[in-house]
């Protein structure tokens, strides 16, 4: 079972991005995908969404993964892991959530034998809010950044700004992830997609 | 999790004999999101996340809002056409260092601001009334 950990901040496209990617997963590679949705609030929306397009979800609700619900991540991974057993198992965090906390949690409590492949971080950066986002919480954003090996620039059509200096400004964050500039809502370039599977 | 959010949520489901047009309900949603989204930024953006899930058998329509000037949309195919008789909202808003009392109090305005608008619409048509179910 490979594991995505997908992590940025409220807003920034995380639901989109994994309704474009799994349905590539399930569709154009016929494999078996299960999203784990974690929410601040009582009550799931990003689930319902997601159920309603045919994906198999499991919701967490009414706290973060990485730090208030943390027994509760590694029972429903672990539980995905043995009943479902998916090819893949796509984690949705929190806008708040900072990936290496989740991680932690993962390498510490899960199931090793779930979790033998690396867990990869993509984290979905809001170019429409960027300069805002990163003024009032710069280490919040720094940290979803920081942990990621795929870095991707949403709403760059809204950016107010030069994009080679958003680029630069993560880079200097995060030196070795891969950074590509996407509109989710216009679609994924297929190419992209392949490359992450 | 730092910079801890506030969160609000609110559920009701609608009823009118007659029927509501998606798209005049997606529009109204949208018209109240950008009026919160105005209530709660902060320099020009919304530290955080509006959103409703609008659903009613297999049509459905999530809208989404980060900045006072924009909601992005994304619906099932027949959404705009499709008459809705007992439509079911989700609203949602996650805002950072943000009151939560003062959030919810926002929050209900905005669903008050959606029926008040949707029972005007509906005003002198013979099957219009508009019902709060739940």
């Amino acid at each position: 079972m490979k594991i995505i950990l997908i992590s940025g901040f409220l807003g920034s496209g995380k639901t989109t991005f994994i309704r474009h990617w799994g349905a590539f997963l399930v569709q154009e590679r016929g494999l078996k995908v299960v999203v784990l949705e974690n929410e601040v609030g009582e009550v799931g929306i990003d689930d319902q969404f997601l159920a309603r397009q045919g994906f198999r979800v499991k919701g967490i609700y009414g706290g973060c993964i990485c730090c208030q619900l943390t027994g509760e991540l590694v029972a429903a991974v672990n539980q995905i892991a043995t009943e479902m057993q998916p090819d893949y198992l796509i984690i949705e965090a929190t806008g708040l959530a900072r990936p290496e906390t989740v991680l932690k949690t993962l390498r510490e409590y899960g199931n090793k034998e779930a979790l033998r492949a690396r867990v990869i971080v993509v984290t979905l950066v809001d170019a429409s809010r960027w300069q805002e986002l990163f003024e009032i919480m710069p280490e919040l954003i720094s940290a979803q950044i920081a942990s990621a090996e795929l870095v991707l620039i949403n709403k760059v059509d809204e950016l107010e700004g030069n994009l080679a200096e958003l680029e630069t400004k993560i880079r200097e964050v995060n030196t070795r992830a891969r950074i590509a500039a996407v509109i989710l809502r216009e679609g994924v370039d297929p190419a992209l997609l392949k490359e992450l599977n | 999790m730092s910079n801890e959010g506030q969160s609000i949520a609110r559920r009701i489901k609608l009823a009118t004999e007659g029927g509501l047009r998606g798209s005049l309900l997606c529009q109204t949603l949208k018209n109240a999101l950008l009026k919160l989204a105005e209530e709660v930024s902060v320099q020009g953006v919304v530290v955080g996340h509006i959103k409703v899930l609008l659903t009613e058998g297999e049509n459905f329509a999530l809208l989404s809002c980060t900045r006072p000037s924009r909601v992005e949309i994304q619906a099932s195919e027949n959404m705009d056409t499709a008459m809705l008789r007992e439509p079911v909202l989700h609203l949602a808003a996650i805002v950072a260092n943000f009151p939560e009392e003062k959030l919810g109090g926002l929050l209900d305005q905005c669903i008050l601001s959606i029926l008040r608008f949707l029972s005007d619409e509906l005003l002198g048509k013979e099957d219009g009334q508009l019902r709060v179910l739940e």
